[in-house]
């Protein structure tokens, strides 16, 4: 029996066998399996398989239901990526902004002890009790003449988005 | 061979919505179309887990993992494949995760009369049936993984070798490679 011709109908035995190929389709199929035992037998094989087919549990798609629908959170109120990160960005500088905002509130009258057991660090400016004295980061750079966008004398709330930015990373830092 | 040539793929529900509406109401939270990809899809994904596993507990398992993880997943699915074959591929990667954590105990392969469709045959044939179903199952759990899904994805889900291939981690040639040595092997098998 000609190779190529058997090459083609044993790739089509499993769609003619599942009912998947149009009778047009099929008759030459079917004419071949006649005249070639080799085929045949590759379609008896294939039947074989097909009542072999793994028949589902019960109860398994009850159970399945069931433990989907206790963790439908993460779909069901999907937020897109884009917009999850400009939240945590727009949270992160408005966190920021409200911090360096306490920094730069006149220092309360009566400021709380540093605690007697940590050695109080050199004092940086009028809060010293402060771990970090976030008004230093604000102060004129040596030898700035204008003390650049993050003087003390500039408000917070005129500065950009990408300042805000700059000034976040350098307190990172 | 025309796609032409080829019928639809007949869902187990008769349902004639289109997985991708399907998928898009489920997306929207819509728990009828959750529970329907669920009912339509479970007999492929039940069998290619316990294919790639070899026992139902685990198989079982394994396919639950994989709805709750694909179906968790479902903003992310961007359509570049079909649903079926997305899904699939997930329970494929859920049944081996399994399989790697887990020591695989060979099940005896033990068929049940209810396990075959049918049934009108009378008892001698019907035990006839039920001898050979165990052997070919039992020849199926001597190939190596990617002759056994290569053979019953083909033969048992209806999967054209791309699509075996896209869920298999693999390429068309190989998987069509893989097919014929499985099913050479099994005749051998089975003489």
């Amino acid at each position: 029996m000609n190779s190529a011709t058997c090459e083609r109908v044993r790739d089509q035995l499993p769609d003619m066998l599942a009912g998947r190929l149009t009778l047009e389709a099929a008759q030459p199929v079917l004419a071949h399996l006649a005249a070639c035992a080799e085929c045949a037998e590759e379609a008896r094989l294939i039947r074989m398989l097909r009542q072999e087919a793994v028949p589902v549990p019960a109860g398994l798609e009850a159970r399945i239901r069931a433990a989907a629908a206790v963790r439908p959170a993460r779909w069901r109120f999907a937020v897109p990526r884009p917009a999850l990160i400009a939240a945590t960005i727009g949270a992160a500088l408005l966190g920021g902004a409200t911090l360096l905002r306490q920094y730069r509130a006149p220092a309360p009258a009566a400021q709380a002890p540093a605690p007697a057991a940590a050695p109080a660090p050199a004092p940086v400016g009028p809060t010293a009790a402060a771990p970090v004295d976030a008004r230093a980061l604000m102060q004129p750079l040596p030898g700035s003449v204008d003390g650049g966008p993050f003087s003390s004398s500039a408000s917070l709330d005129d500065l950009s988005v990408e300042e805000l930015q700059t000034l976040l990373k350098e307190m990172q830092s | 061979m025309t796609v032409s040539t080829i019928a639809p793929l007949e869902t187990a529900d008769g349902d004639t919505s289109d997985d991708s509406q399907l998928v898009q109401r489920a997306r929207a939270g819509d728990v009828e179309a959750r529970d329907r990809l669920i009912g339509r899809h479970l007999r492929d994904v039940y069998a290619v887990t316990f294919r790639v596993l070899g026992e139902r507990d685990l198989a079982e398992d394994a396919a639950q993992d994989a709805f709750v993880n694909a179906l968790g997943a479902l903003p992310r699915f961007r359509g570049e494949s079909s649903f079926r074959t997305w899904l699939l591929r997930v329970a494929v990667n859920s049944a081996r995760s399994l399989s790697r954590r887990r020591v695989r105990r060979r099940e005896v392969s033990i068929v049940a009369a209810e396990d075959l469709p049918g049934g009108e045959e009378n008892p001698a044939t019907r035990a006839v049936l039920l001898s050979e179903v165990a052997r070919v199952r039992d020849a199926l759990e001597q190939l190596p993984e990617k002759q056994r899904l290569s053979v019953t994805l083909r033969t048992q889900q209806g999967l054209s070798h791309a699509e075996i291939a896209e869920l298999i981690g693999s390429t068309e040639g190989a998987v069509r490679v893989n097919y014929h040595l499985g099913i050479k092997r099994l005749r051998e098998l089975l003489k």
